[in-house]
């Protein structure tokens, strides 16, 4: 995504201001719309500072991801981490909980979460553990049951063999809804479907049109057990390097990108959903009830998160949900 | 210019012997102690532990262990006897047996890696006991390795798929007439050196029915083996990669139950056997891949990938100039990662020249796996060697007109869209 | 006690690779014959993984099964291999102290926690400076042997 002409460009201004280079790690993959849209809003930073920051994206887990992604940030050095949430958990463990099981019921829920006193205290709590929060608001949809099976209520699920992602937190809540959670490799899943190592898999309506689940997978029970979210993480040493025009630059853009971001997802998702109707799979509403209650217990599991975290995350969402 | 040193760097140490992991992890250290400062040094670190970190690479260190197991267990004895009195009259009967186990047993390990390794320790002491010359034999073993990924469920076709925005299926099926072209040529070759350096057959003549029905009823335990892990994984008992512990288990017990060859005085040679096979290949894919972090950050291979693009827009010569990249990248990165990096930025050109994706795929896929058994790198080269230990030298002389049948196989599947194209078009 | 100092390496590798098959094994069992899943066994499987390679690359040094390319090295004179050897041996002298050093830096830094059983990584990462430090030292004693017959040939060779 690089233009010839931002670089030259950039020589006159390196004469006065040094350009910095950082590298943005993310695990989504090139032709992602998480991706795509932070290929874009970098551009566009790069363009506005005629180079001066210049953000190189490296999609697909081609640089360190996860928790070495974030270990980067903490220890300074020039680089943008793309991680969910509950990475921000091992150093402020109650943002973990932002990322807990069943909390949001739409979109927009999760964008006012975001701009409430409650995530604003933990935010000014990990930038003094070296980790400055540059911007939240990125989605890339709910995480929905991917089976053969109509899932409607935990008894459907009980003892299906699941897939997630090797992380604690997916553990227990997939516990807590019935499921026997087992961590699979993702690239193992597909196969592993087909061939029955497990019953299926976790994730979003774009994973499972993307990943082609659902050549061996036909059945998709709208859970939203977890909302997908990514942060974008940068040093608070690197951010200061920039000057305040820079800064007011790159919020700019990430906000608007994030905005751009949530547009296409909407989009997206009703446009996959048509997609993989045609291909033959049945989509089914769950017991949603059911699932929020099952799942309450996950918050309780979590020794390092407060005790009364979910309530005031619940308090929260009650002022939301009243405001609308 | 000075981005290029650690790559300057890297022959100059290889030259100097000094050990193929070593120098490719000194000369990374020497781009992030002065040319690229951004990221702190001892972070550096975190590639040692990620670089080993992942659940398919167990398949390494299983199919090494299976292979010591069938060794003292008497099952490889049984398995070649077998063999051996099937086509031991034939002129390089072990030699085709070796390739055909890497075609009939890919999909087990879906890994070039442990295919190699495995066949290191089961077939190359019996091919040696029967005559073979040990670079030739290290030769087929690594030329044939290239075939199992090849071979549906293999890990490569999974991500290629995903990269490229092309069904599994098709991916899967493409994979079966290609496997089975790498493996004919190399049969058609080794039957052609195997003439023209007079191996002796093993034996004079066919053997009679009664001697083969008697092997045959020997290694009736010993093929359940390979049955039982193939009927595993199609019923979904197992993963591939889990497939190799539970291949160390039936092997363990056969041996030490029905065979009654292995001993637990076997274990500790066995145990040391495994660490060190396993730990001198996860040494150099490990230093590959901190190699690689280097030229991902100056993103070099992207650099060469954007250039080859603009040279061309004549479809075949375009596809002649990224089998030559796809060579060079071979030898340098791990093939999966090279695929990671590479199809991005070569699919959509190649598409606008009208390339099939799923064509592309496979190309891709054959082409970095023949990067992996290429000098001067290759990491199937350097598993085979290492557990082999034979010298470099001596590998690529025999290797090469191996290189060459599946240079050819690779030019076929380039230019003949159908070949590649015929099983999956079918559905 | 001499066993255990001389083979220090292979028992520790031994008994990791060991966790790791028995972890694999164990896991398909309860998966399909109970339909238990053990959520933490894919993790513990490769941190021994990890411990078990590192243990093996020490290992593999001390018996110099590390892989190298030999044509220059069998192109030279006969007198000058073990000066030659000796060149290459300073160098990774240098090469594994520095591989130590930041390790051990790296060891301090960390941490984050394993993403399942919370494992702090310390104990992951540890295995590092172990690997190098032990390299470190196979170095020195590869260089001490090396010097020995360098100087026990001399009087032979004159
Ligand atoms: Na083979
Ligand atoms: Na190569």
């Amino acid at each position: 995504g690089e233009k010839p002409t931002d670089t030259t460009k950039g020589a006159d201004v390196a004469k006065t201001v040094e350009p910095i280079d950082i590298n943005m790690s993310l695990v989504f993959t090139q032709n992602e719309l998480l991706t795509q849209e932070l290929i874009k809003a970098t551009d566009k930073i790069r363009e506005r500072t005629d180079g001066g920051v210049n953000i190189k994206v490296y999609p697909g887990g081609q640089l360190p991801v996860y928790k070495d992604n974030l270990e980067q940030v903490v220890n300074g050095a020039d680089w943008i981490a793309v991680e969910d949430l509950s990475y921000l958990g091992d150093y402020v463990p109650d943002f973990a909980a932002l990322a807990g099981p069943m909390l949001y019921n739409s979109y927009d829920e999760y964008l006012a979460m975001m701009d409430t006193k409650l995530v604003a205290d933990l935010t000014a709590e990990v930038e003094k553990k070296g980790i400055k929060v540059l911007n939240a608001d990125y989605m890339f949809g709910f995480r929905h049951m991917i089976t053969n099976k109509e899932i409607k209520s935990s008894a459907d699920m009980s003892g299906m063999r699941i897939r997630v992602p090797g992380s604690q937190l997916f553990i227990s809540t997939l516990t807590s809804m019935g499921a026997a959670p087992a961590s699979l490799p993702f690239p193992e899943t597909y196969a592993g479907v087909q061939q029955g190592v497990v019953d299926g898999l976790e994730g979003s309506i774009l994973t499972m049109y993307s990943t082609k689940m659902y050549e061996v997978a036909k059945n998709m029970s709208l859970t939203k057990h977890f909302l997908g979210t990514v942060g974008l993480y940068i040093s608070p040493k690197v951010w200061d390097k920039f000057t305040p025009e820079q800064q007011q630059i790159i919020n700019e853009e990430l906000a608007a990108g994030a905005i751009s971001n949530t547009t296409e997802l909407v989009k997206l998702d009703s446009e996959y959903t048509q997609k993989l109707q045609d291909l033959g799979v049945k989509f089914n509403e769950v017991d949603s009830a059911e699932f929020s209650k099952l799942t309450a217990d996950v918050y309780n599991q979590f020794p390092a998160w407060s005790d009364d975290i979910r309530s005031r995350i619940g308090a929260e969402l009650e002022k939301i949900r009243a405001a609308e | 210019m000075e981005i290029y040193l650690p790559i300057i760097m890297l022959f100059v140490l290889f030259l100097l012997n000094v050990p193929i992991a070593f120098s490719l992890i000194a000369s990374s250290l020497v781009y992030f102690l002065f040319i690229n400062t951004s990221i702190p040094v001892s972070l550096v670190m975190q590639r040692f532990i990620s670089s080993a970190s992942s659940f398919p690479l167990l398949a390494i260190p299983f199919f090494i262990m299976v292979g010591s197991v069938m060794n003292y267990s008497g099952i490889s004895r049984s398995l070649l006897s077998l063999a051996d009195s099937l086509i031991g009259h034939k002129t390089g009967g072990l030699a085709h047996v070796n390739v055909a186990l890497s075609t009939l047993m890919g999909g087990i390990s879906g890994s070039a890696n442990a295919d190699a390794a495995m066949q290191s320790k089961i077939l190359a002491p019996e091919m040696t006991k029967r005559g073979y010359d040990l670079p030739f034999t290290a030769a087929i073993t690594a030329a044939s390795s290239s075939i199992s990924p090849v071979i549906p469920p293999g890990i490569n076709l999974i991500i290629y798929a995903l990269l490229a925005n092309v069904s599994v299926h098709e991916m899967f099926i493409a994979g079966y007439v290609p496997a089975f072209m790498m493996a004919l040529s190399l049969m058609v070759t080794i039957a052609i050196i195997a003439r023209r350096r007079k191996y002796a057959p093993s034996r004079t003549e066919a053997a009679p029915a009664k001697e083969r029905l008697h092997y045959l009823g020997k290694a009736i335990p010993a093929l359940l083996i390979p049955f039982g892990i193939i009927l595993g994984m199609r019923f979904g008992l197992f993963t591939p990669t889990e497939a190799g512990a539970i291949a160390v288990l039936l092997c363990a017990i056969i041996g030490l139950f029905i065979y009654r060859e292995l001993k637990v005085s076997h274990f500790p040679a066995i145990f040391k056997e495994t660490i060190q096979g396993t730990s001198s290949v996860m040494f150099i894919i490990i230093g590959a891949m901190i190699f690689g972090y280097y030229m991902t950050l100056e993103q070099i291979p992207q650099n060469v990938a954007s250039a080859l693009i603009l040279v061309t827009d004549n479809k075949l010569v375009l596809l002649m100039l990224i089998n030559l990249l796809l060579l060079i990248v071979g030898m340098f990165i791990e093939g999966g990662a090279a695929m990671i990096i590479l199809t991005p930025l070569l699919l959509p050109a190649v598409l606008n020249l009208g390339v099939n994706p799923v064509h592309f795929g496979i190309i891709v896929i054959v082409n970095i796996m023949i990067g992996g058994v290429t000098p001067p790198f290759g990491s199937m080269m350097f598993t085979v060697c290492s557990i082999l230990k034979v010298k470099l030298v001596d590998f690529v002389r025999e290797v090469l007109p191996l290189l060459f049948a599946l240079l050819v196989v690779l030019m076929l599947l380039t230019y003949s869209e159908g070949l590649v194209m015929f099983l999956p078009n079918l559905l | 006690m001499g066993f255990l100092v001389k083979n220090f390496e292979e028992i520790f590798a031994s008994i990791a690779i060991s966790i790791t098959i028995l972890m694999v094994i164990i896991n398909v069992f309860l998966r399909y014959g109970f339909g238990f899943v053990v959520p933490w066994s894919e993790e513990l499987a490769v941190i021994c993984f990890i411990w078990s390679v590192y243990f093996g690359i020490s290992s593999c040094y001390k018996h110099k099964l590390h892989m190298g390319v030999d044509v220059v090295i069998a192109l030279l004179p006969e007198k000058a291999k073990i000066p030659f050897n000796l060149v290459v041996l300073s160098f990774l002298l240098v090469i594994n102290l520095i591989l130590a050093y930041l390790s051990y830096d790296y060891m301090m830094l960390s941490n984050k926690v394993s993403p399942v059983m919370g494992m702090s990584y310390f104990t992951i990462n540890g295995v590092l400076f172990l690997c190098f430090s032990l390299m470190t030292i196979h170095t020195v004693n590869f260089i001490r042997s090396d010097l020995k017959q360098l100087f026990k040939k001399q009087p032979n060779t004159i």
